[in-house]
């Protein structure tokens, strides 16, 4: 991680970042990740949707390899995984242009160890830091098509939850990025790395300080990134455009 | 094939740890430094012709290269060759006798790897470019462009290879063209300073835009002709900067009513303290350059030309003091700043297209010389001629200023409107150098008592009268094509402005 200008929290404190809904935007990732660092974040974790729809899905892969970032499946990256690896039917398939061809283009950038690290990838994580057990889900806890948005209440938390109880529920997939005490659990949406779609044409991410003994805190960072370079970088590597609805992967 | 430009704190060592991180090793290639300086035309004629010409030094070798890929399209001269045929002619017919001056010096190392990993072979070029502008000091400007390419199966892991360092290392995308890179980061225009698309007027820009455009264009103008001028590498420098003050000067005329009172008059003052001292040194060349002309009409009358010509050089090397002390006084670049900048006010009017202001500005420029025509060219007295030329010269530049919004039609009457300027330009040259060589005659002429000194003058005073005769009756035959020429302008920016714009055809 790139040079830290906040203090990192002392005394077995910890700050991490959390970071979701990267879709293959390596020019994104490459922000987020410094800025996380410029904000004295010691560790970062990726809440799903590592690939589909960006035109860096190999550059994305293998920096979080490299970095050991850890990292769960989305529901865009099970679908890239789902295509297969058959290289002359992801062709006919990204050719053709419809719902999946997205999918299988990025399926055909995908070299075998990068296939391989994206299919080890566990859907969801639980962790400790600094004492308080953190859960990283993509969608919600019931599975990664599933959408927490700020308006959710306390009842639906608890039904999401299925009698589970994080002190920290982090998750992505809507890309509306918010943090809020709902019934004693803070819940942390992530937004987005690489597509937010909310309004704000920045990139976001969240970051999650865990002390010993006290409540955990979040906060949502917004950076910057070069998208006029992002969308070069789909025309000129040939990306097929993602499904029309308009709807968050 | 990808092009990044390394910034500063990312060389040659960073660039191979990253390589490391990144998980490919790197062999060393190859390694080469060379030196060039490269020449072309004050106005850029070999740019023009999509040309650069480099020199390696005395007894080094010359090139042309493809300004656009930097490929060698032809080499000559070096330790002795001689000039290869075709390209001395190519050459000879492109700069069409104009004098080559130096443009910048470029040194640059070049250096290659091949990287390997993730299954393919990468190959890297480095080349670190050092530009200085010609002249002394010890400005320098470093352009280094990393190329990342690979064979037809490594050409996607030398994308991923370039993204990776350009995201993660801050690269970024390089333009293309290093060698304009490079001179914009020394300070210089390229050659013939062609105005960047980002100053030119566009059809759709309101009043207020088009102004922005219209004096940083001449800033421009006058930054990028400054270096030349205080080097006296070509005396069209000087004419190209003196012309972008006097444009200047016309569009603060224009654009009256709009710029806060005192910060206009403020621009004024400086435009004057630059043009007089421009004119000083102009007017000198003009007149020398006339007076070298005229000299085979006077062959063994002028017995006195080289004095003659002594004397007036030792005067613009003078003129031409002042001049530079000026371009290196501080107030010379805070013009060119304040430019770049000028207040407007009532933001109205600035609101409005500007094809409908400038065509009424153009229309109005238009009436003032329609009303002079209506005139017999005979009856016109040299003053009113010099007015007359004045004018044209306004109306000229509004429709320059505006030409690009207005399209081809004005542009083509601009050409037909410099006829005219330039008919009355070559009268008011000789009116002028008439009065130059009286004012020597009685300095130096009358007082000397040196017979040599008084014929060379007179002669001299004889082409000059016969030559204001020559280009007034130039001009009289011309004025009868005037206001045809004048209802043309009419039409083509009438049709051009805007629809429902009652007063764009004035």
């Amino acid at each position: 991680m790139s040079r830290a200008t906040t203090p990192s929290p002392g005394g077995g404190a910890t700050r991490v970042a959390f970071l979701s809904d990267v879709h293959a935007n390596f020019t994104a990732l490459a922000a987020a990740l410094a800025s996380a660092g410029r904000h004295g974040c010691g560790r970062a974790v990726v809440a799903g949707d590592v690939v589909g729809g960006g035109p860096h899905p190999v550059e994305v892969i293998r920096l979080l390899s490299r970095r050991r970032v850890p990292a769960i499946t989305g529901n865009l990256d099970r679908k890239v995984l789902a295509v297969g690896d058959d290289a002359v039917r992801l062709g006919e398939l990204a050719a053709r242009g419809r719902k999946r061809a997205v999918h299988a283009w990025t399926a055909l950038q995908l070299g075998r160890s990068e296939r391989a690290w994206l299919a080890a990838l566990p859907a969801e994580l639980e962790l400790e830091l600094a004492g308080h057990r953190v859960l990283v889900v993509h969608g919600s806890p019931l599975g990664d098509e599933d959408y927490i948005f700020p308006s959710i209440t306390r009842p639906a938390l608890e039904a999401k939850l299925a009698g589970r109880r994080p002190e920290v529920l982090v998750c992505g997939h809507s890309h509306v990025p918010f943090t809020r005490m709902v019934g004693g659990v803070r819940v942390v949406n992530c937004g987005s790395v690489g597509r937010p779609i909310d309004g704000d044409p920045r990139g976001s991410f969240a970051i999650v300080d865990c002390r010993p003994g006290e409540a955990p805190r979040a906060r949502i960072v917004r950076f910057a990134f070069a998208a006029e370079q992002v969308e070069r970088d789909l025309a000129s590597r040939g990306v097929p455009p993602a499904g029309a609805s308009g709807r968050p992967a | 094939m990808s092009e990044l430009l390394l910034g500063r704190g990312f060389g040659e060592a960073q660039l191979l740890a990253a390589l490391g991180v990144a998980g490919y090793e790197v062999q060393p290639e190859t390694r080469a430094e060379d030196a060039w300086t490269y020449l072309d035309t004050q106005d850029g004629a070999l740019l023009g012709a999509g040309l650069r010409l480099r020199s390696a030094g005395a007894g080094g070798a010359w090139q042309l290269v493809a300004a656009d890929a930097g490929a060698v399209v032809g080499e000559f001269g070096g330790d002795g060759l001689p000039l290869d045929g075709g390209l001395a002619e190519r050459l000879q017919e492109i700069a069409g006798g104009r004098l080559l001056v130096p443009v910048v010096h470029a040194r640059r190392l070049a250096q290659t790897w091949t990287a390997v990993g993730h299954g393919a072979t990468v190959r890297l070029a480095l080349e670190e470019w050092a530009f200085h502008p010609p002249g002394p000091g010890r400005r320098q400007a470093r352009v280094r462009v990393l190329t990342v390419s690979g064979d037809e199966g490594a050409a996607r892991e030398a994308g991923i290879l370039a993204t990776t360092l350009r995201d993660l290392h801050g690269l970024r995308v390089a333009p293309g063209d290093h060698f304009s890179a490079g001179l914009a980061r020394v300070g210089l225009a390229s050659p013939g300073a062609p105005t960047p698309d980002a100053l030119k007027v566009a059809a759709g820009d309101s009043l207020g835009t088009a102004a922005g455009k219209i004096f940083a264009r001449q800033a421009f103008k006058m930054a990028a002709n400054a270096a030349g001028t205080r080097a006296d590498l070509d005396p069209e420098y000087l004419h190209d900067l003196r012309v972008a003050t006097r444009r200047t000067r016309a569009a603060l005329r224009l654009y009256r009513g709009l710029i806060p009172v005192r910060r206009a008059a403020a621009l004024q003052r400086e435009l004057s303290w630059l043009g007089r001292l421009l004119g000083e040194v102009r007017d000198l060349d003009v007149f020398l350059a006339r007076l070298a002309a005229h000299l085979p009409r006077v062959q063994g009358v002028a017995t006195a030309a080289d004095r003659l010509f002594a004397r007036l050089l030792e005067r613009r090397a003078a003129a031409r003091h002042n001049l530079v002390t000026a371009l290196d006084d501080p107030r010379f670049p805070a013009l060119v700043g304040a430019l770049g900048a000028v207040p407007l006010k009532r933001l109205r009017v600035l609101r409005e297209p500007a094809g409908v202001i400038g065509g009424q500005w153009i229309a109005a420029a238009a009436k003032r010389i329609r009303r002079v025509g209506e005139r017999p060219a005979a009856e016109l007295r040299p003053e009113e001629l010099h007015r007359l030329r004045i004018r044209f010269k306004r109306l000229r530049y509004a429709c320059e200023f505006f030409a690009e919004a207005f399209g081809d039609e004005v542009e083509e009457t601009i050409r037909t409107l410099v006829e005219f300027q330039d008919t009355l330009g070559r009268h008011q040259d000789a009116v002028v150098a008439r009065v130059a060589l009286e004012r020597l005659v009685a300095e130096v002429g009358v007082g000397s008592g040196d017979p040599a000194w008084l014929l060379t003058l007179g002669a001299l005073l004889q082409v000059e009268r016969e030559e204001a005769s020559r280009e007034r009756a130039a001009f009289v035959e011309a004025w009868a094509r005037l206001p045809k020429r004048l209802r043309r302008l009419r039409r083509s920016v009438a049709a051009t402005a805007p629809a429902g714009d009652p007063d764009a055809s004035g």
